[in-house]
């Protein structure tokens, strides 16, 4: 066969703001981005919306945006029984870049939201949600390989609340695991397309931003050390890169300081839109005019397209106006909680419209909006001391062809430089 | 209303165009022309593989082998849904089954729903002394097989006493299977002579015709012909050298899933089906089982796992528009190591085929190269890519459903994160 003589690095770093790269590659923390940053193009991007893992990855292998690619989020509220489920792989109506050119041989690893792993002209480890190993390896026969270095795909988070030593040894012990699969398959030379995220990165910055924010937090020495040795991982994995490879390296959303908790549904429910019977989205009933589902995407719960839907077709505008009003107006602290409003058809286009949320929001700074019933009150503060940005998310690469790309891009265009640069 | 007697006939490895009312002027099958001439024939009839034992389990439950997920003859079907000849029996029916083969032999499960089930391939005990003397019995499937198939006449000899002894029960539901036109092992001469008279295929083919005809007649002297309704399909098609396999000219079916080996003959005829219809509408075996229940009158809607549906309009009324279906089709071998898995798509005139080992791709446009020769996946990688998609994701079935099982890991992940 064929080889094909330019081979692709795509290294994610999953929540790492444009301005985190600046600041520790300036410091030194970074030594090998660095020299990255020096030798090729450092740009700050956007990521899609809404800005989470799921959405904006499967923008990033799609190339395409959420109304044609179908995946609006981490979960859906089924229109019939108002369960709630969790869209996977499967539900992504737009080829990855991996199938569509399916000549190319590909190691994609730790990618959120390819779960479960198919199969593929080369090899899949599914990244998160991957609840059952086995299902997320592809092929099969690296299961014990894995097992044997003890891979895991990420590590439990849950750790974070009650321990958080214990969760920031994991993640450099995740890490580790991580690395020595990745240098296995980069030994084995058996790729035109290396694909590998870091995950970790955005597990430590929703718990510890205010480690980078604050100079004397407990835990600064830790999270600046976990750079490193990301920076560290990055550096083995560009060894694989020879004249003429290309890499790109970018995040997928960014990262700022969580002040609030904002609770949309609890908004809606004090101005009369929201009405639940339990502590659980699925519990909602006729009354209920519109709903939230995490992390800002907006449905109204419209007549003849959810079983119980209670607003009519014709009163749905109306209905949509009064509402933007209220998220316009709606203050917590004095400050302004919403930013920017949008509809559907001002931020997606494609086949799976139907399934797209009628609003999505955009947060003023420092505001997290979440859908959970978890509180009873609109507005609450945090376990969280880091929250996701659609702003400030970067861009790196050494290929020339790809730095005078214009500065107002988005991970969907990273997308398409992904299958630019693979198809040279 | 009084249900309709059904016989139900399946013709081992008939190709669809080796029959007289699908145009073959070369072979003389006058007993299936006139059913079919009193009835509907389907022109553009899929199987979903192309082995005996997987095509009809999915006949039986009008599901698909990502769903059954049976492979290979000689193992035993995993039949976790009701069958054709359960849901008939519940329905008041007298079931009775007449194979040809050993393949499927009721220790494969097959004969689940039957009342009967004859597949005794030997008649009687001397046969089977003869057959061993000379040493012909084979092992197959972990057992020893003295015969491994019987001829048309006995399929059909056992189906008449059956119906002689049962002193004519309505309604009854008979399937017979047979599988004269299958290459056989061979026999050395007189045995060969004596136990398979006719193997050309073509001859084998009128062969079968022959006993149909045998079987109608009999119906008719014993005036049960016009409350019966007649089902003819074949489990899969047969690929006569026009391809190459591993080098040589093919003759067989189970390796390639080019059309010849999926397509099939498909003829309902009788009990208030329109007569002289030719039928361009697509249909798949999986719409096999709810057409035959709506035919007889039966519902079918309760049978929640049906992955076909009921076609029996086109059967009844005149002029319904043609409804595009896509067709799910494979082979695929799993011990035959080495072979390579096909996976295909058909929709409307594109069929779109997937070998997941090579990654291999191909496109025919059907409507202008019906020999498949043509791959112009590069001319339309859009139709392909769409195409691709929907395969894939039926494939991602065959891996299983845990989906439930894992929601809650799901939740508890998401969770920990804020996300819920």
């Amino acid at each position: 066969m064929k080889k094909h003589s330019k081979k692709t690095i795509i290294i994610g770093l999953d929540g790492v703001p444009y301005s985190l790269i600046k600041s520790l590659t300036m410091s030194g923390a970074m030594p090998y981005t660095k020299k990255l940053v020096e030798n090729g193009t450092l740009k700050r991007i956007s990521s899609v919306l809404p800005e989470v893992s799921s959405v904006a990855w499967s923008s990033i292998i799609t190339g395409e945006n959420p109304g044609r690619h179908g995946v609006f989020g981490f979960t859906e509220l089924s229109k019939d029984t108002y369960a709630l489920r969790f869209p996977n792989i499967n539900d992504l109506r737009s080829l990855p870049f991996w199938d569509k050119h399916s000549a190319l041989k590909c190691a994609i690893i730790n990618v959120p939201s390819t779960y479960p792993a198919r199969s593929l002209n080369g090899v899949m480890i599914s990244g998160f949600v991957s609840p059952v190993l086995e299902r997320s390896v592809y092929p099969a026969g690296l299961i014990d390989i894995l097992k044997e270095m003890g891979y895991e795909t990420d590590v439990d988070s849950n750790r974070a609340h009650t321990d958080m030593d214990c969760f920031v040894e994991d993640l450099f012990s995740n890490l580790g695991s991580h690395l020595k699969l990745c240098r296995y398959l980069l030994s084995r030379d058996l790729w035109d397309v290396f694909m590998y995220v870091f995950t970790g990165t955005d597990r430590l910055m929703h718990f510890l931003w205010a480690a980078y924010d604050e100079e004397d937090h407990p835990y600064r020495a830790a999270f600046i050390q976990y750079f490193t040795e990301v920076d560290r991982a990055i550096a083995e994995i560009c060894a694989s890169l020879e004249t003429g490879d290309t890499l790109l390296m970018f995040s997928d959303h960014g990262f700022e300081r969580l002040r609030k908790d904002i609770f949309l549904n609890r908004l809606l429910e004090e101005n009369g839109f929201f009405t639940a019977n339990g502590e659980d989205i699925s519990t909602i009933d006729s009354r209920t005019k519109a709903f939230v589902l995490d992390p800002s995407r907006i449905y109204i719960h419209t007549e003849g397209v959810y079983r119980q839907g209670g607003v009519k077709p014709d009163d749905k505008e109306a209905v949509m106006k009064e509402l933007e009003n209220i998220l316009a107006d709606a203050t917590v602290d004095g400050r302004k909680v919403v930013k920017k409003i949008y509809r559907k058809e001002e931020v997606y286009s494609g086949p799976s419209m139907d399934s797209a949320p009628d609003i999505v929001l955009l947060a003023e700074d420092g505001f997290n909006l979440r859908a959970s019933l978890s509180s009873k009150a609109v507005s609450a503060d945090s376990i969280f001391t880091g929250k996701h940005t659609y702003r400030d998310t970067f861009f790196l690469t050494n290929n020339a062809a790809f730095a005078d790309q214009a500065e107002d891009y988005s991970v969907i265009d990273v997308g398409k430089m992904i299958e630019e640069s693979i198809t040279r | 209303m009084t249900r309709p007697n059904i016989v139900f006939i399946v013709l081992d490895c008939v190709r669809y165009d080796h029959l007289g009312c699908y145009g073959n002027s070369g072979i003389k099958t006058p007993a299936i022309d006139r059913l079919a001439s009193a009835g509907v024939l389907f022109k553009n009839a899929y199987s979903h593989c192309s082995m005996t034992g997987p095509s009809h389990l999915t006949i039986f439950t009008s599901t698909l082998p990502i769903t059954h997920r049976l492979r290979l003859n000689g193992s035993a079907a995993d039949i976790g849904s009701p069958t054709m000849a359960e849901i008939l029996k519940d329905n008041g029916y007298a079931t009775a089954a007449f194979v040809g083969a050993y393949v499927l032999n009721k220790r494969f499960g097959f004969d689940r729903g039957f009342l009967f089930y004859d597949d005794a391939m030997t008649k009687e005990p001397f046969e089977d002394w003869i057959l061993k003397l000379f040493g012909y019995s084979k092992k197959w499937a972990d057992t020893r097989v003295n015969k491994f198939s019987r001829n048309a006449d006995r399929v059909t000899g056992s189906a008449i006493s059956w119906l002689k002894k049962t002193g004519f029960r309505s309604p009854f539901f008979m399937w017979l299977h047979y599988f004269d036109a299958h290459d056989q092992f061979r026999l050395p001469q007189p045995l060969h002579y004596y136990y398979f008279r006719k193997r050309d295929y073509r001859k084998s083919i009128e062969y079968i015709d022959r006993q149909i005809g045998r079987l109608v007649r009999y119906l008719k002297k014993k005036d049960i012909f016009k409350d019966t309704l007649f089902v003819i399909t074949a489990d899969h098609g047969e690929v006569l050298n026009e391809y190459e396999f591993m080098g040589k000219p093919y003759r067989g079916h189970a390796a390639l899933a080019y059309n010849v080996a999926l397509r099939v003959p498909l003829i309902f005829s009788g009990n208030g089906v329109m007569q002289d219809k030719t039928l361009n509408q697509t249909f798949r075996h999986v719409d096999l089982l709810p057409t035959m229940l709506s035919l007889a009158g039966m519902p079918f809607q309760k049978h929640r796992q049906f992955e076909g549906e009921s076609l029996a309009r086109y059967c009844l009324e005149e002029d319904i528009p043609e409804k595009g279906l896509d067709i799910y089709a494979e082979t695929i071998q799993p011990t035959a190591k080495g072979l390579p898995e096909w996976r295909v798509l058909v929709r409307g005139k594109w069929k779109y085929v997937f070998m997941p080992q090579s990654k291999e791709e191909f496109l025919y446009d059907l409507e202008k190269d019906s020999a498949e020769k043509t791959n112009i996946i590069h001319s339309y990688p859009e139709v392909a890519v769409e195409m691709k998609m929907t395969l894939l994701k039926m494939m991602e079935k065959d891996r299983g459903s845990t989906e439930a099982s894992c929601d809650s890991e799901v939740k508890r992940a998401l969770k920990a994160l804020g996300y819920l």
